[in-house]
């Protein structure tokens, strides 16, 4: 099996902003893809071109379709949850079940009614009286009963209390992940998802800053906590970025003789969120 | 697969408005039935009691059973308008698009959804209201004639007086939904194009038409064919000259036959040239709200 996405050349403007700008990427089947980018970066706009929500210039195929003209084909393989939860509120629960039950061949309602029985989600209720996190919690019931080829995720666990948080994750990875399924996965806070991940994207005013394996990040990575007597020596291996933390400056390579750097100071891979802020920094110096 | 019954499904439950706008009515109707007078064009309940009238019964009673469509299609109408502006924009507007989009449902199946509860749905169980209401108004209205006519429970049962009854209202509803097509193709295209105040959108360009044709040519023919858009379907459907000539003899403008149902003119309505040029532009309206409705996923 080929790439689940394929981007080629993928461009969308509004006026005079380009939210994507000549972005090409892939993802493979049976990787979790972490989309990184800061606000107003690009990421919505991508994800909705993936999920054929908007159209655009370039060429993109999800599963070998297109998703813009073929929505609807594509749904039954890709589901998605695009931002905060969007659950209209006249809606009762069991409407929801069994209206994704009649329209979606892949849905599993007793897996659903599953998620849910571990929440104290009434099936009489509607919508619009649940909690906020209720609602989440509904809406993701809903999309993990979902058989799907691709899994969008955009802000997941918004509004949700952290303890439902780490559930939501460790049952995405031990009820709902297996090496045929991809997921892509939008979130700012990267923390919580760093050790799901096995690829990351990173994406800064609509172009592409790093597309990368996990193992390539750990393999050509580098931070650096810099002996102060060392600062000199470390700035001759050319960090792309460095910064100030508690007096002690720390260094970020790239492709650098780790071997090195590591007489120089306290050398570790970087984690995600720390290596965004260096490469778009670093991008901006 | 086909979605279609359960999107159907999906706009009741989100609309109670469907149920309580002619149960309200239901409610007026009954009261007026059971305690009021009951009369639609000069026919009125308190005439099948008198003698003077016996010749017109038939008349009265075809005239009362069709009167009562007319308030249930009023509020249909205003129904119809409101739940096709909202169709495709409340859910953009409520951003919940982003959760049905998520679902295999083409946006042509939406759309197409939304036209079937408009034009098939309500009609169909306006109709069901209207039927149940007769059945009603035929009892108390037997038991309120029954101390001053006699043989009135045969008399108003009478099988050809419901059938023709009936027919005319269900000819009258599925020719006007025809009729009134494009009206709908406008009001979903509208829907699906709107970022927000739907109704000015389904107005003003209207109007700014209409002006622009006076200023420039002086002419009116935008005016004139809406007039005959929102006039022409009931000298068209219906042949009223005949029952009209029969009236006026004694005075109460009641035609004598009685026999309204020989006013369906589907003849004149379906080679008026008004109908199928009515049908192509609301085919139009309707192919563009579904591209529309693609296009947009939010407001």
């Amino acid at each position: 099996m080929g790439a689940v996405i394929e981007a080629r050349g993928l461009s969308k403007s509004f006026g005079k902003f380009h939210a994507l700008d000549n972005v090409s990427f892939s993802a493979a089947a049976g990787r979790i893809v972490g989309l990184i980018g800061p606000n107003g970066a690009g990421k919505t706009t991508a994800l909705r071109a993936i999920l054929g929500l908007t159209n655009y210039e370039g060429e993109l195929k999800v599963l070998d379709l297109d998703p813009y003209t073929q929505r609807d084909r594509l749904m039954q393989e890709v589901c998605f949850i695009a931002d905060v939860a969007v659950l209209p509120g006249w809606l009762r629960v069991q409407q929801a079940v069994d209206f994704v039950a009649g329209v979606h061949p892949r849905f599993r309602p007793e897996l659903a009614e599953q998620f849910l029985g571990r929440t104290n989600i009434k099936r009489t209720s509607r919508v619009r009286e649940l909690s906020k996190g209720m609602i989440t919690q509904l809406h993701l019931a809903l999309v993990m009963a979902i058989d799907a080829k691709l899994l969008v995720l955009d802000e997941p666990t918004i509004g949700l209390d952290i303890i439902y948080r780490k559930q939501f994750y460790e049952s995405l990875l031990s009820d709902y992940f297996d090496h045929e399924r991809t997921i892509v996965i939008t979130t700012h806070q990267v923390e919580e998802v760093e050790n799901l991940l096995t690829d990351v994207l990173f994406i800064d005013r609509g172009r592409i800053v790093l597309d990368s394996t996990m193992e390539q990040v750990a393999e050509s990575f580098v931070q650096l906590t810099v002996n102060p007597d060392h600062v000199a020596a470390a700035r001759e291996f050319k960090p792309f970025y460095e910064r100030e933390v508690f007096g002690r400056t720390v260094m970020f390579f790239q492709n650098a003789a780790a071997d090195a750097l590591h007489k120089l100071g306290d050398a570790r891979t970087p984690s995600v969120a720390d290596l965004f802020v260096a490469k778009i920094k670093g991008a901006a110096a | 697969m086909n979605h279609l019954p359960l999107l159907i499904r999906r706009e009741f439950w989100e609309h109670r408005s469907f149920f309580i706008a002619p149960a309200v009515v239901a409610a007026i109707l009954i009261l007026i039935i059971t305690f009021g007078h009951p009369q639609f064009r000069h026919a009125s309940l308190d005439l099948v009691g008198n003698p003077e009238f016996e010749s017109k019964r038939y008349a009265i009673l075809t005239l009362l059973l069709t009167g009562v469509a007319v308030p249930y299609l009023i509020s249909m109408g205003f129904l119809t308008l409101f739940y096709l502006l909202d169709s495709l924009y409340a859910d953009r507007k409520d951003r919940s698009v982003l959760f049905w989009k998520s679902l295999p449902v083409s946006d042509r199946e939406t759309v197409i959804s939304k036209l079937v509860v408009a034009a098939v749905a309500l009609p169909l169980m306006t109709f069901g209201a209207v039927l149940a209401t007769n059945l009603l108004f035929g009892l108390i209205g037997s038991l309120r004639l029954s101390g001053t006519v006699e043989h009135v429970w045969s008399m108003v049962w009478e099988p050809r007086l419901w059938f023709a009854a009936h027919a005319l209202i269900l000819y009258s509803m599925a020719t006007m939904t025809l009729w009134y097509l494009p009206i709908l193709g406008w009001l979903l295209l509208v829907s699906a194009w709107a970022r927000r105040a739907v109704i000015l959108w389904a107005v003003l360009p209207i109007l700014a038409l209409m002006l622009l044709e006076y200023g420039f040519l002086q002419t009116f023919h935008v005016a004139h064919m809406l007039r005959d858009r929102f006039g022409g379907w009931f000298h068209l459907a219906l042949n009223t000259n005949a029952a009209e000539r029969a009236a006026d003899v004694d005075g109460s403008r009641i035609p004598m036959t009685g026999r309204l149902i020989d006013s369906i003119d589907p003849g004149t309505f379906f080679s008026s040239p008004g109908l199928w040029i009515g049908l192509i532009v609301a085919a139009g309206f309707i192919w563009a709200a579904i591209l529309l409705r693609r296009r947009r996923s939010e407001t």
